[in-house]
């Protein structure tokens, strides 16, 4: 919570610059992870693209999907909005949302499933900042509908990326749905 | 995924009546946590109010803040997401049930993330959210309890309470006011 950081800030003030000084961490270079968390950090913005289906999915497959991503909790986490182009912003019929945080200098993905899940993914360090692939760390909450369990983000330029979202049906069937997305702001 | 659910459903048209209305849940009188988390999900919308903290922090009492609910995942999450109003500062946290237990992870700008379990009074309008766990460092201290008091459809408070460290604890408490 923003204010209270704002207060410790304020009560740091009333501590002797010895006690201050010692306590201040000595800046050190970004770890991979860090790099990476920035890098994601970029797609910030409103994006929009369309889904194709692997195998094909007729019905489903060029549905128009827009991606709204943001930094919040002081650069602490990252927001994934996605919902399909045109729908209210009540996401109650359409749409979830992604977390993306550091722990342990690992950058962990979060995925609030709309199957009523919550799986947690872990990215690979990514040497070019461009590719970042998420692999499956645990699951909490039912999977009787199935589960995401991979993502891959690519970054391709300022304005365009793809997302690559792997789901495993029940039966272990494996549907992938990979979107390309322009950024609209 | 909205889209991988689509999938699914057009994949459940294939089976048969019988099996279909054999997975079909019973109705059902709605748990406490079900309870909760639909009184959670009447709160979408935004919500604009002031900040009164105890003991008095001169550089909060009176700040604005503005927080913003909205359900998502099919209604299987709500997201709260609170800024000092003008800024792009702000945090966010989810609510969603977990083996029937409403569930608050709070994704805290001091890079920690606490979870509470939330509980309903009897007369159905204070969720009070008991500390589970924290993941993530606590050197600059952690939320500890959370409680939301619905007062009418327009009307609702929070009380944020975070334990600083060495222990202190420091309330935040908002009146916030529905604009849209």
């Amino acid at each position: 919570m923003k204010s209270f950081r704002t207060v410790l800030y304020v009560g740091l003030l009333s501590l002797s610059s010895l006690a201050l000084a010692q306590s201040a961490p000595t800046p050190a270079a970004p770890t991979e992870t860090q790099k990476t968390f920035k890098a994601m950090k970029t797609l910030a913005g409103v994006w929009l693209g369309s889904a194709k289906f692997d195998p094909a999915q007729p019905g489903v497959d060029g549905t128009s999907t827009q991606v709204s991503m943001r930094v919040t909790s002081s650069g602490n986490a990252f927001v994934h909005d996605m919902k399909a182009e045109g729908a209210p912003d009540d996401g109650s019929k359409m749409g979830d949302i992604t977390l993306f945080y550091l722990e342990d200098d690992r950058l962990i993905l979060i995925h609030y499933c709309d199957f009523g899940n919550r799986p947690r993914m872990v990215a690979k360090p990514s040497p070019d900042g461009k590719k970042i692939t998420f692999d499956f760390l645990d699951v909490s909450g039912g999977t009787q509908y199935g589960y995401i369990h991979d993502a891959v983000f690519t970054i391709i330029d300022a304005n365009h990326h793809t997302e690559d979202w792997t789901y495993f049906q029940p039966g272990d069937k494996v549907i992938h749905a990979h979107f390309d997305f322009q950024r609209t702001k | 995924m909205k889209l991988f659910r689509i999938v699914l459903s057009v994949g459940l048209l294939s089976l048969s009546s019988l099996a279909f209305a054999q997975s079909t849940a019973t109705s059902v009188a709605p748990t406490e946590a079900q309870k909760s988390y639909d009184i959670l999900k009447s709160l979408a919308g935004t919500w604009l109010g002031t900040v009164k903290t105890d003991p008095s922090q001169p550089v909060m009492d009176g700040n604005t803040m503005q927080v913003t609910m909205h359900v998502t995942s099919s209604g299987n999450a709500v997201v709260h997401e609170m800024k000092a109003t003008g800024t792009t500062i702000g945090d966010v946290s989810i609510f969603d049930k977990d083996e029937d237990r409403l569930l608050l992870t709070h994704f805290c700008d001091a890079a920690n993330r606490p979870r509470f379990v939330g509980k309903l009074s009897p007369d159905g309008k204070t969720l009070e959210f008991d500390f589970l766990d924290v993941a993530g460092g606590t050197k600059f201290g952690y939320l500890q309890h959370v409680v939301f008091t619905i007062i009418d459809a327009e009307h609702h408070t929070e009380d944020w309470i975070y334990i600083q460290p060495g222990g202190k604890f420091i309330k935040g408490h908002m009146d916030l006011r529905l604009l849209k």
